[in-house]
């Protein structure tokens, strides 16, 4: 299967915060648990909606919890590179 | 190719069997198929229950949904199909085989199947739908694509094979087209789930 390029420190968080189970996670989001399996080994990317209610969950940013694999190949294929007004 | 799409195929030679056996027994194999299929669903929930208790990668409600009504869909294509193989078989009823009442056998035994296989809780989160729409994207073109075949090959059939085709023929062809996109829609939606759960990402449910 393809590889995705954002990861997640899901596993990490969820035994930092008490260990909650993948189930009970799941339940708190409103997702099935195969969907908190597929996210923690990295083989499903969550819609918005779905990243910023799992940040509401750890209260932590978007950004604490899902990180580019490789941040500078992200910066060189995204980064806006036309002139900036500001 | 994963192991649950295999199961189809296995499931498509399951039914043409029956559908073969009709021809030497006058017998309504229907029930053969539906018992099968009733004991399927038995087997797997079983098997699901203890790999909920062991590896943490039984299949979620709706992806259960989609394995049951493959399978029955599957044994519904392959009985039809063997129909238009062999010319043997009558597709009407009462005329030395049952393969109309088989037919309706086996989707009254998808329904008890159906109702066997509920689970409590049954939510369809947005990784469900999203695997449902690359379903229902092939789904629909296998459609229209074996609809366009089939068109195009009534209007060059040579005049010889046309009183083959009589509207009935050509209503029960339909519905096996019909039945062909579903199995591609369900095959597709099989392969991205098998895709999350191979045993190499096994681990305990309350981990």
């Amino acid at each position: 299967m393809t590889e995705l390029l954002i990861g997640n420190c899901l596993r990490r968080l969820r035994f930092m915060r008490g260990e909650i189970t993948q189930a009970k996670l799941a339940d708190m989001v409103g997702v099935t648990r195969q969907t908190i399996v597929a996210l923690e080994t990295g083989r499903y990317a969550p819609s918005l909606e779905l990243a910023m209610k799992l940040a509401v969950v750890f209260d932590c940013s978007v950004d604490e919890l899902f990180f580019w694999k490789d941040a500078e190949q992200a910066k060189t294929d995204y980064q806006f590179k036309g002139k900036s007004y500001e | 190719m994963p192991k649950s799409v295999l199961f189809l195929l296995c499931a498509i030679a399951f039914g043409c069997g029956l559908a073969l056996i009709s021809i030497y027994m006058a017998f309504p194999v229907g029930w053969v198929g539906g018992l099968a299929l009733i004991g399927w669903v038995l087997i797997a929930k079983r098997r699901w229950e203890d790999l909920q208790a062991t590896t943490g990668l039984e299949p979620g409600g709706p992806e259960r949904k989609v394995r049951f009504d493959a399978v029955g869909i599957a044994l519904l294509f392959g009985h039809s199909m063997a129909g238009y193989a062999f010319p043997e078989i009558d597709l009407h009823v009462g005329k030395g085989n049952f393969l109309a009442i088989d037919s309706w056998t086996m989707i009254a035994a998808m329904l008890v199947a159906s109702l066997l296989s509920r689970q409590g809780k049954n939510i369809q989160d947005e990784r469900d739908v999203a695997i449902k729409a690359r379903g229902t994207k092939a789904g629909y073109l296998a459609l229209i694509s074996i609809l366009v075949i089939f068109s195009l090959a009534l209007a060059i059939l040579p005049p010889k094979y046309i009183p083959t085709f009589s509207y009935f023929v050509i209503g029960n062809i339909q519905i096996t087209v019909i039945l062909a996109s579903l199995l591609v829609k369900f095959s597709i939606q099989l392969i991205e789930y098998t895709k999350d759960t191979e045993p190499a990402y096994a681990m305990g449910p309350d981990e």
